[in-house]
């Protein structure tokens, strides 16, 4: 007689519970890099809209030591080991924005070890791209407005363009840009007499988000996508309609997770997606 | 896997930005005098109170390109006019920028008026920060037919000596610029800032002694309004010319007194201030001009200001006082390198609020110099005095003599002084030089020093009567209305009225002026404006019946009463009526009634309110926010019913029991700030453990630069940018909590 491991309901650090779900049933699993206070809405928002019934699992992050070295494979695999190590079943994989490529690859991976293949499910899906990235950039920047000029922080951001310009390829301007964040960020605070603690803690979290996003030109959404449903509002990036299906949303990009509309939809295609019984 | 090679970058934005960055740079902490000044300016950071303006008028209009060229010029040669200051978490510091740094840009504004003094003031008044940018600003303000060049420099790296000397220099740039000359060779010599030199160890030890065992609580004037609860430093200037036959008589004092003129008229400073009520222990603050021989015309904050202490002993006369104070003086010249920011906090004592300096008086003995005439470019032009608006301190006297005529600046802060009080002030201290120059030998306690306008004042006169007991027929002269046409009741009773209407001070109209007197501690009468005894007179003028209670006659015959004597109570070492806490609790909506009950130098406040959760604290807060610190109760009880006295007044002892009996309800931290603030207390203070909740930070060592550092803590731990004021206000994890979790209708 074998006496049946219980199902983990505690995730392993890899993912964080959003939703506790009620039983042993499939996960939906969601992939995001979601920084809180920021103000594009996030899986713990949907997850609030969504049936209790329903576990909700999101990424995690890696630490910023084993981030640095990961390429877009390697994200993957962390975060389907975790989730395999819990022996749970997925139905679905969601993706936010860039999440969506990893989205993508975890649940094809999935598939190969469990009976029915996690359905994909993107919200506003897009690339990794320079514009994009750009603008990541400034963003972090703003936050050393209380060390920078304002003359200096618009200095950055062009060093930011330049080095846009000047990179060949997403990798090489994710490396150019954490290296000119943490420089700027070490030296503004020093300069400010401020512990240089501070600054590493900025410059490790951006350097973490970088690292996320550019790992993520790994993965071609025209193939990765192929068999994906995607929810889009009006703003999405046109890497979308690389999805088998789209769904329009009439929400700001920025509410997509927090609009009810959203919430309703998923349900019904989480509804078809799950085992009967 | 990818390793990310990181390059330096080269060239390009990120090279440039990260050399601005990463230059090296010569930051030198700020002197403690420097640091007093930044204080203040932390303190008060929407006013411009460290500013020094200047202002010259031309008939006709200024080549403002020159101008600008002036101005970078003299930014390019003195080092001290490139200093800037820069506010860190531990203090602050001070560098110097590069040569290459551009002046100010002068900014033109077009103007209606011929002076616009309003647009001056304005721009005066508008506060230069500490944020590593230059301390000066120029303008010019173009009217109709003239331009009025306005500068304004911060204290920090400027002085009343300074004005002189850059108008000098710029209107040489000028003239060169203006003509398309180049600049005067002495015009292009780099001058080296100035450094004092620290103060000596002996000038210390000097100034200790003489400082020793002063109480500065005991500076308030008798004419001044209680303080508010927050000051904001507003002033405005009453100007006086002393009549020939005054002047005269200085420069005979001076001669008779063999002292020198600033001396004899610094004494009778003293002596006024403390005919009303200052002292008897005075210190009045005068800035003395530290320059060296050979740099007179360095320009830089090169003025200390010295503490100067004179003891109004009411049985000694005015040649005697002289002679004191000359030895003061003389001592304080001969160590003048001291500021008394050096020595301020040495002097122990409570700082009940941010207030408490040393001194809340100044003196400043300005002997004119006649200026020879100014031109800009060939123009005529005057120099104009400007002032920002602020008063640092309760009553600055500016003493400016000249070959003929001797002119005062009073200079108050008018959230304590009205206009009328200075112009008061003004007239008395003439009058004084009079009274003193007469009979110099005279007990000063016996003198008066009223001016013509006081003693024309309608009342009962200045005679002085003598005190006497109450009989049955005084009861016809207690006559007093609450409102003007309304019945008359007994003082006693109108105060009560008063009371419960709320308001303060408390306002009655005697039914005869003829009757009331306001009476000082000599037994002389007080003018109006001036606090004292409320007595009765009799009809027959030579006795009087004190009532009681505190307060001064309005200039226009009602009478003001500020408390009862009995129930004065001294509070962290100042004297509170209980009357004008009592009043402010009463402000706050809900509540009813209240009573102040001190016992054992603690404030119980009780007031009648419907219960309701946080009621304590939200009166608290109320009046924390309407009342300087010294005056807050240290606990607020709600209750049902205050138990009155059949005699006017409140059933103490059942007060104070129901105060034992009712648990302090403040004990309540569910949200853990008080702890984590006592844990803040205990890192700044070095304290061997967290300090308890109501300890006080400046009371266990605290002074203005740790709370400075404090207020920085306090954002990181709680994400909240208190004001340093208002740590001076909330001086306990206790009372800063609760101002914490208050919602913000002012922030």
């Amino acid at each position: 007689m074998t006496v049946e491991q219980p199902l983990l309901t505690t995730a392993p650090p890899a993912w964080k519970v959003l939703n506790e779900g009620s039983g042993a049933e499939p996960v939906v699993l969601a992939v995001d890099f979601a920084v809180s206070g920021r103000p594009e809405s996030t899986f713990s928002d949907l997850g609030r809209l969504l049936a209790r019934g329903i576990p909700l699992w999101e990424t995690r992050q890696p630490e910023p030591e084993q981030a640095r070295a990961f390429d877009g494979e390697d994200f993957a695999s962390y975060w389907v080991r975790g989730v395999r190590d819990t022996g749970r079943p997925v139905c679905a994989v969601l993706g936010y924005c860039v999440g969506g490529l990893y989205a993508a690859r975890v649940a094809q991976l999935l598939a190969a070890e469990q009976d029915e293949a996690p359905a994909v499910v993107l919200f506003d899906p897009e690339p990794p791209h320079r514009a994009g990235m750009v603008a990541d950039f400034r963003a972090a920047v703003a936050r050393l407005s209380s060390v920078l000029s304002p003359e200096e922080s618009a200095l950055a951001g062009q060093a930011a363009d330049e080095a846009a310009q000047q990179s060949a390829g997403i990798a090489a301007l994710g490396a150019a840009l954490t290296g000119l964040f943490t420089d700027i960020a070490g030296a503004a605070f020093a300069r400010a007499g401020l512990p240089a603690g501070l600054a590493d803690e900025l410059s490790g979290a951006y350097e973490a988000f970088v690292a996320y996003i550019a790992a993520a030109a790994a993965f071609d959404p025209a193939v990765s996508w192929a068999g994906a449903t995607a929810l889009a509002t009006p703003a999405a990036d046109p890497h979308a309609r690389y999805a088998r299906r789209l769904i329009p949303v009439d929400a700001a990009h920025d509410d997509i997770l927090r609009s009810p509309l959203t919430a309703d939809v998923l349900t019904g295609l989480l509804g078809r997606s799950r085992p009967q019984g | 896997m990818q390793s990310a090679e990181k390059a330096m970058p080269a060239d390009g934005a990120a090279a440039a930005l990260l050399a601005t960055l990463t230059q090296k740079r010569r930051l030198d902490a700020a002197t403690p005098k420097e640091s007093a000044l930044w204080l203040l300016d932390r303190l008060l950071p929407e006013a411009g109170v460290n500013n020094v303006p200047l202002a010259v008028r031309v008939d006709g209009r200024l080549d403002i390109a020159a101008l600008q060229a002036a101005v970078d010029a003299l930014v390019r040669r003195h080092e001290v006019l490139r200093t800037v200051y820069l506010d860190r978490q531990a203090g602050l510091v001070r560098e110097v920028l590069g040569e290459d740094t551009p002046g100010p840009r002068v900014k033109v504004h077009d103007t209606v008026a011929g002076v616009p003094e309003k647009a001056l003031r304005e721009f005066a008044a508008t506060p230069i920060r500490c944020d590593g940018r230059l301390m000066l600003r120029a303008a010019v303000f173009r009217g109709p037919d003239a331009d009025t060049l306005a500068v304004v420099v911060h204290h920090l790296v400027f002085d009343a000596a300074s004005v002189p000397v850059l108008i000098a220099e710029l209107a040489a740039a000028y003239d060169a610029r203006a003509t398309g000359r180049d600049l005067p060779d002495e015009l292009r010599t780099p001058v080296a800032a100035l450094r004092d030199p620290a103060p000596r160890e002996e000038s210390l030890a000097y100034w200790r002694t003489a400082l020793d065992g002063f109480d500065p609580a005991g500076l308030d004037l008798d004419c001044a309004r209680p303080a508010p609860a927050r000051a904001t430093l507003v002033g405005d200037t009453v100007l006086h010319v002393l009549d020939d036959e005054t002047r005269d008589l200085v420069r005979g004092l001076q001669r008779t007194q063999r002292a020198p003129e600033a001396v004899i008229l610094f004494t009778a400073f003293c002596l006024l201030l403390a005919a009303h009520g200052a002292g008897p222990d005075l210190v009045v603050g005068s800035p003395v001009n530290i320059r060296p021989p050979e740099a007179q015309s360095a320009i830089g904050y090169h003025v200390n200001t010295l503490p100067l202490r004179l003891t109004i002993d009411p049985g000694r006369g005015f040649r005697d006082l002289v002679k004191e104070a000359r030895t003061a003086f003389f001592g304080a010249l001969a160590h003048s390198d001291t500021p008394v920011d050096a020595i301020a906090h040495e002097i122990a004592r409570e700082p009940v609020s941010w207030r408490d300096t040393l001194f809340q008086h100044m003196f400043n003995y300005v002997p004119a110099e006649s200026a020879g005439a100014l031109t800009l470019g060939g123009t005529p032009a005057r120099a104009l005095h400007v002032e920002t608006g602020f008063s640092k301190f309760d009553l600055e006297l500016f003493v400016q003599s000249g070959a003929d005529h001797i002119g005062l600046r009073v200079l108050y802060c008018s959230e304590v002084l009205d206009r009328a009080d200075a112009q008061a002030l003004a007239h008395r201290y003439a009058t004084l030089l009079h009274t003193v120059a007469a009979d110099p030998d005279r007990p000063v306690g016996e003198l008066d020093v009223w001016s013509a306008e006081d003693r024309a004042l309608p009342g009962p006169g200045t005679a002085r009567s003598v005190p006497d007991t109450a009989v049955e027929a005084d009861r016809d002269l207690d006559a007093f209305r609450t409102s003007p046409g309304g019945p008359a009741f007994g003082l006693a009773d109108a105060a009560a009225r008063c009371a419960a209407a709320g308001g303060y001070p408390y306002v009655v109209h005697p039914l005869d002026a003829r009757h009331v007197a306001v009476v000082g501690r000599a037994g002389n009468r007080l003018p109006a404006g001036v606090r004292g005894e409320v007595c009765l007179v009799r009809p027959d003028r030579a006795t009087h019946v004190a009532t009681g209670w505190t307060g001064s006659l309005r200039r226009d015959g009602a009478l003001e009463l500020y408390g009862h004597a009995e129930r004065v109570a001294l509070l962290h070492g100042r004297a509170v009526h209980p009357e004008r806490v009592e009043a402010a609790l009463l402000a706050h909506p809900e509540v009813t009634r209240a009573a102040l009950v001190v016992t054992d130098g603690t404030a119980l406040a009780f007031v009648t309110a419907d219960e309701r959760p946080g009621l304590a604290d939200d009166v608290a807060g109320h009046a924390a926010r309407l009342l300087p610190r010294a005056a807050q109760p240290a606990r607020v009880i709600r209750t049902d019913t205050l138990p009155p006295r059949p005699d006017h007044g409140w059933h103490t002892a059942a007060l104070l029991a129901l105060a034992a009996a009712e648990p302090e309800s403040g004990q309540d931290d569910a949200d853990g700030l008080v702890a984590e603030l006592r844990e803040l207390w205990r890192d700044l203070l070095h304290l061997a453990e967290p300090a308890d909740a109501d300890a006080n930070f400046f009371s266990l060592g605290g002074h203005s630069l740790l709370a400075a550092q404090l207020v920085q803590r306090v954002d990181d731990v709680t994400g909240t940018r208190i004001k340093l004021a208002d740590l001076f206000d909330h001086p306990t994890p206790r009372s800063l909590a609760r101002h914490l979790r208050a919602p913000r209708a002012d922030s």
